[in-house]
C-alpha cells in the first residue's frame, strides 16, 4: 500500500504558501499624473446666467464630492474588513501577511489624505481630476481587495489541506491495523491514495493562485496593465476554485474510508461473534 | 669483544695508552657518528617562524572547517543525531490544526477532526464568494 506519509511529509513541507515574488506596492497607488487625463470641456455644456452657473457649479461640486466622500468611505470600510481577515491568515508567510497589511494601510492612508485634498478642492478640474482618481489610481475594488480575497482563500485551503494530511495518517494508521487483523483493504487503501493526491493538486493550486496574484501593482490609468491585471486575478480566481473543488473531493474520500474501516470493523466483530458461539 | 679488549689491554698496559678499549673496540664494528652534530645556534631562525606559521595556519583552517560542519561525517553518531534531529525540530516543526492529537486515531478522534475540517469547509466556502464578489465588482458611476 502506498503510504500517505510521503504525501504528509511533501505537504508540511509546503504548508507555508510563499509567492514567487512579494508584493512592492507600498506607495504605488498614489497617482499625482491623474489630472493629465481630464477633459477640460465638460464645464462648457451648463447653459446658465451667470449668477445661476456658479451657484449650479458649487452645488455639483458638493454633491461630488459628498458622493467622494461615500466611495473613499466604503473602500476604507472594506479595507478594514480586510485586514482582520489578513489578520487571522496563519499559513502564508510572515513577509507576505506584513506587505499585504502594509498595503492596506498605504492604501487607507492615501484615501484619507485624498478625501481631505477632495474636500479643500475649489477648482472644477481639480476636483474632478481627484474624484476619478478614487477609482482609476487607487483600484482598490479593483485590486487590492481581490488580491487579498485571493490570498485568504488560499489561506484558509492551506489550512484545510493540512488539517487533512493530519487526518489522512491516521486513517492510514487505522487502515495498516485493519490488514494486520487480516482484512482486505485493497479498496479502502485506494481511496487513501486518491486523498493523498488531491491534497497535492490542491496545494498546487492554491500556491499557483497566490504566485499570480500577489505581484499585481494598480494600473493608474493605464488600460493594458488594467486588462493584464484582471485576467490574472481571473486566473488566481480559477486556481482557488480548482483547490476548493479538489479539498471537496478529498473530504469525500474521508467518509468513504471511515465508512469502509466501520464496515471491517463491523465484519470482524461478526465473526468473532460466530466463532465464540 | 672481552678477548680483543684483553689483547688491546695488554698492549696499552705496555704504551701508558688509557683510552677505554670497548670504546676501541666499538668503532671498529659501529658505524662512524658524525664528528659535528648540529648545534642550536647553527639554526635558521627564519626557520623556525615559517613553521609556526604553517602550524597555525593550519589550525586556523581547521578550525573554520569545524565550524562549517566539514567533519561531521566523522562525529559520532549519537551526537550527529542529536544535533540534525534539533536542527530539524527547529527548521520544520509541524503544527496540528486539528482539534485532536495527532496520533490520536480512534473513532471519536476521527469524528471530532472530520467536524473540524467541515467547519473550515464552510469558511472556505464563504471566503470564495468574497472572492467572487470582489473581482465581480461593477465600479460606480460618478457625479461627472
Amino acid at each position: 500500500m502506498k503510504s500517505l506519509y510521503f504525501y504528509v511529509r511533501m505537504l508540511l513541507a509546503f504548508s507555508l504558501l510563499t509567492p514567487a515574488f512579494v508584493m512592492a506596492q507600498v506607495g504605488a497607488g498614489v497617482n499625482a499624473g491623474a489630472s493629465a487625463t481630464v477633459n477640460t470641456t465638460n464645464t462648457a455644456q451648463v447653459r446658465t446666467t451667470a449668477g445661476a452657473s456658479t451657484t449650479v457649479s458649487t452645488a455639483v461640486m458638493a454633491r461630488a464630492k459628498a458622493k467622494a466622500g461615500q466611495e473613499i468611505e466604503r473602500r476604507t470600510k472594506a479595507l478594514s474588513d480586510l485586514k482582520a481577515r489578513v489578520a487571522g491568515m496563519n499559513k502564508v508567510t510572515g513577509e507576505f501577511k506584513t506587505n499585504l497589511n502594509t498595503n492596506i494601510d498605504t492604501q487607507i492612508q492615501a484615501l484619507g489624505a485624498l478625501k481631505t485634498k477632495i474636500d479643500a478642492d475649489t477648482e472644477g478640474e481639480v476636483l474632478r481630476a481627484d474624484v476619478v482618481s478614487v477609482t482609476q489610481s487607487y483600484r482598490i475594488y479593483a485590486l487590492i481587495i481581490p488580491q487579498a480575497r485571493i490570498a485568504a482563500a488560499a489561506d484558509r485551503e492551506a489550512k484545510i489541506i493540512n488539517m487533512m494530511a493530519t487526518l489522512g495518517a491516521k486513517l492510514q494508521a487505522r487502515i495498516e491495523a485493519a490488514q494486520t487483523a487480516g482484512a482486505d483493504i485493497t479498496v479502502i487503501s485506494a481511496v487513501l491514495v486518491d486523498m493523498g493526491a488531491k491534497l497535492q493538486s490542491a496545494q498546487v493550486h492554491a500556491q499557483a493562485a497566490v504566485n499570480g496574484s500577489a505581484t499585481l501593482t494598480p494600473d493608474n490609468g493605464d488600460a493594458a496593465k488594467m486588462a493584464s491585471n484582471a485576467a490574472a486575478l481571473k486566473t488566481a480566481q480559477a486556481e482557488i476554485k480548482a483547490a476548493h473543488q479538489d479539498v471537496l473531493a478529498a473530504r469525500k474520500n474521508v467518509d468513504t474510508i471511515v465508512k469502509g474501516l466501520g464496515t471491517i470493523s463491523a465484519g470482524a466483530s461478526a465473526s468473532g461473534t460466530v466463532q465464540t458461539q | 669483544m672481552e678477548d680483543e679488549c684483553e689483547k688491546v689491554w695488554s698492549l696499552r698496559r705496555k704504551t701508558g695508552y688509557t683510552n677505554s678499549c670497548y670504546y676501541t673496540v666499538a668503532k671498529k664494528i659501529m658505524p662512524p657518528v658524525n664528528p659535528n652534530p648540529p648545534t642550536s645556534s647553527s639554526r635558521s631562525p627564519m626557520k623556525g617562524i615559517i613553521i609556526a606559521a604553517v602550524v597555525a595556519g593550519l589550525l586556523l583552517l581547521g578550525g573554520l572547517l569545524w565550524m562549517m560542519g566539514v567533519f561531521n561525517q566523522f562525529m559520532p553518531k549519537e551526537a550527529m543525531q542529536t544535533a540534525t534531529t534539533t536542527q530539524q525540530q527547529q527548521v520544520q516543526q509541524p503544527t496540528n490544526d486539528l482539534p485532536t492529537a495527532s496520533n490520536d486515531a480512534s473513532d471519536s478522534a476521527i469524528a471530532q477532526d472530520s467536524a473540524a475540517i467541515d467547519a473550515e469547509m464552510g469558511s472556505l466556502s464563504s471566503d470564495s464568494a468574497s472572492m467572487d464578489q470582489s473581482l465581480n465588482d461593477q465600479p460606480v458611476s460618478q457625479e461627472y
